[in-house]
């Protein structure tokens, strides 16, 4: 890892740390040490990652701590041009810790060294678009994902006849209405994500980036599932707490490409 | 501490009908602080009138006794004398404290609402604004806002709901993201119904309306919320529209069953619908409740998340008094620290005004000195007299911060005069 990557990782680290003290004590300050912190481990990320694209010559993102990491990368990402419209403190609480997962987890799994012999397809434009169309699209699913854990915590708790819990979490209502929009705005995203990829095998007929495998039926899986969730959404035919199940369901999935990525 | 005095009645000892007697509207208050202050009993003050509690927090001129402040108030107001003995009277340490506890909610009649702070804040700006706060009446308020601001913000003492009509906008924010644009639908016009809609249109909820079996009823109901009516054989089509429905009927058979809700849901689109049943029997069946997006609580639902509210706020409490004792003696060592501040600064200005003097004098007598010699005379002379003050000056600055000696700094004051005073103690000049 670069001199960058290590600051982006104490920044992440730190960041978490007020992240989880603004949970504890909800204290104005810690949230905007959170911000700060996140914020400046973002800039030297951003830096680490474009230090490595211009040294290499395409994304990193070709193997696992990588495709970790810039995940972590786009999630922040998503997070900070939210904020202004959501303005969830909260949501820090339920992310920095999934960030400083992806980013750390990136460091223990194996595969860490650049590809020996990269492939004509990394050096394409196609790769670029792929990967970052494919880690955007994720990150849009994640954080709907959360608002979706979040509405089904708020709606066990009221059935149960308990009044909303310690955390300041967001009402029903404002968690399905941002699970809703970030799902469909991921949606394209990582469908464009998922067919770019096979329509360079398809057009090159080379073969080799376009593989059916446990990858490729976990995404088609995990797209069938959120599309379901979107249309229900669209078509408010299904109700919230179905739909929320859903995006639960279709992350599980994209858990599942994570676990495909490691076999592929 | 300071010479505070606080004069009051609360709700703890003293019934409304007393209390009502002493109350202070807005416009009577700085009058009454006025006419205390020409009288030359207090220098300034701020008059709290709630309706659980009047309190004066005054900073009393010399010689004034809380018995004073008493006759004063009774003179103005037509209170019972043989009642007296309901004015509690708390001073100094005592009387900081209690304002910490108010300002906190921890006195009230509902223990951590939040509404008494800005209570405190309205009583204290009209003082203000009225020239009647001094300044250490300013730091003493200013102090408590910043007090019940760490209370509410670190203990959360205020967070959960503790009576049922608070329960329910609690549920109710827990549901929908902005009140103000929902609908509420009142079904039946019991008291329990007025209170609960009452709190949610304080709250900001603007669109309500009413559906009694008796229009005529619904209509005078409906007025006192500047609601719209609703017939009642038309309400089953204005649930399709509302996002809360609060029902207290005097129904013998439930009026809201299961099936009649499925369609309103599926109208609905599945939107949430938050119902809150108060009538006794109920009026909504439960099997009703158990539906995707029905929200339903009876009065005993509401009354056990206000009595979960209420217990979590006791053990905040215990956390928030422990907090108030630490912001005391933070508050009375600050304090100390000021009248240190006030009496070192007095002392080393009386020096340096003697030494000044005899510099000068000493000069005239030395004649023709170059501006070097004089710069060294003065020097020695500056170099003198803070070393002959150093010493006393270090010590009671240890007793009084370190060891918590407050007599040290009074003994200080006897021993020393101040600029303010420089021939109290001045040694005679020979001359």
């Amino acid at each position: 890892m670069t001199v960058a990557g290590n600051f982006a990782l104490f920044f992440y680290v730190s960041a978490m740390a007020f992240a989880l003290l603004y949970g504890g004590f909800r204290q104005r300050a810690l949230f905007v040490l959170t911000m700060a912190t996140a914020g400046a481990g973002f800039a030297f990320q951003t830096w680490q990652i474009t230090e490595v694209w211009l040294h290499r010559g395409y994304p990193p993102a070709t193997n696992l701590m990588e495709l970790f990491q810039l995940a972590a990368w786009a999630v922040l990402a998503l997070y900070f041009a939210m904020y202004p419209m959501t303005r969830s403190k909260i949501l820090a609480f339920f992310l920095m810790p999934v960030v400083n997962l992806c980013y750390l987890a990136g460091m223990l799994v194996s595969g860490h060294e650049a590809a020996a012999e990269p492939k004509a397809f990394f050096f394409t434009a196609w790769f670029a678009v792929h990967i970052f169309l494919l880690v955007f699209g994720i990150s849009f699913f994640f954080v709907s994902f959360l608002y979706a854990a979040i509405f089904i915590m708020q709606d066990h708790s009221l059935r149960h006849r308990r009044a909303p819990s310690h955390l300041p979490l967001p009402s029903l209502e404002e968690a399905e209405r941002w699970s809703a929009r970030l799902l469909l705005a991921g949606y394209p995203l990582f469908s464009l994500g998922m067919f770019s990829s096979i329509l360079y095998g398809v057009l090159h007929r080379s073969g080799q980036n376009y593989r059916p495998g446990v990858l490729e039926a976990a995404s088609v899986l995990a797209w069938v599932i959120l599309g379901v969730a979107g249309y229900g959404w669209l078509t408010a035919k299904v109700h919230p707490r179905r739909r929320s199940w859903l995006v639960v369901a279709g992350a599980a999935f994209s858990v599942l490409i994570i676990i495909g990525i490691i076999w592929h | 501490m300071s010479d505070l005095i606080l004069v009051g009645v609360n709700h703890k000892k003293t019934p409304v009908e007393l209390r009502e007697c002493l109350a202070f509207g807005d416009a009577e208050k700085l009058p009454f602080i006025e006419r205390l202050r020409a009288s030359g009993r207090i220098r300034g003050a701020v008059l709290l009138s709630t309706c659980n509690r009047v309190e004066l927090y005054a900073d009393p001129a010399e010689g004034t006794s809380p018995d004073h402040i008493i006759d004063a108030v009774m003179e103005v107001r037509r209170f019972p004398r043989e009642r007296r003995d309901l004015f509690y009277v708390q001073q100094h340490k005592e009387a900081v404290q209690h304002l910490f506890r108010v300002a906190s909610g921890l006195d009230s009649m509902v223990l951590g609402e939040p509404q008494i702070l800005g209570q405190v804040k309205d009583a204290y700006f009209l003082a203000r604004d009225g020239g009647a706060v001094t300044t250490p009446l300013n730091l003493l308020f200013q102090k408590a806002f910043h007090v019940a601001k760490q209370v509410r913000t670190q203990t959360g003492i205020g967070e959960r709901p503790v009576t049922i009509s608070y329960a329910a906008f609690n549920l109710a924010q827990g549901i929908f993201q902005d009140l103000a644009t929902k609908r509420i639908l009142l079904l039946g016009a019991g008291e329990m119904s007025r209170i609960v809609a009452t709190h949610f249109v304080e709250s900001g909820v603007r669109q309500v309306r009413v559906s009694n079996r008796t229009y005529e009823h619904g209509v005078e109901f409906a007025r006192q919320f500047g609601a719209e009516v609703v017939r009642w054989e038309d309400f089953p089509k204005a649930l399709i529209q509302s996002d809360i429905v609060i029902s207290s009927t005097g129904a013998s058979q439930p009026i809201i069953l299961r099936p009649m809700l499925e369609t309103v849901m599926k109208l609905r689109r599945w939107a949430s619908l938050f119902m809150i049943d108060i009538a006794v029997p109920r009026d909504i069946e439960e099997a009703a409740g158990k539906l995707d997006g029905v929200y339903l609580y009876n009065i005993d639902d509401l009354q056990e998340v206000a009595d979960e509210g209420l217990a979590e706020r006791q053990k905040k409490a215990t956390l928030a008094e422990s907090m108030i004792a630490s912001e005391l003696n933070l508050y009375a060592r600050f304090l100390e620290h000021q009248g240190l501040s006030e009496v070192i600064g007095g002392v080393m200005a009386w020096a340096a005004k003697i030494q000044d003097a005899e510099l000068e004098e000493a000069l005239r007598k030395l004649g023709d000195l170059n501006p070097k010699q004089q710069e060294i005379v003065r020097n020695t002379v500056r170099r003198v007299v803070h070393k002959v003050l150093h010493a006393p000056v270090t010590q009671v600055k240890r007793l009084v911060l370190e060891e918590e000696a407050t007599h040290a700094l009074q003994v200080f004051r006897e021993l020393f005069p101040t600029e303010n005073e420089p021939d109290r103690k001045a040694p005679r000049e020979d001359r």
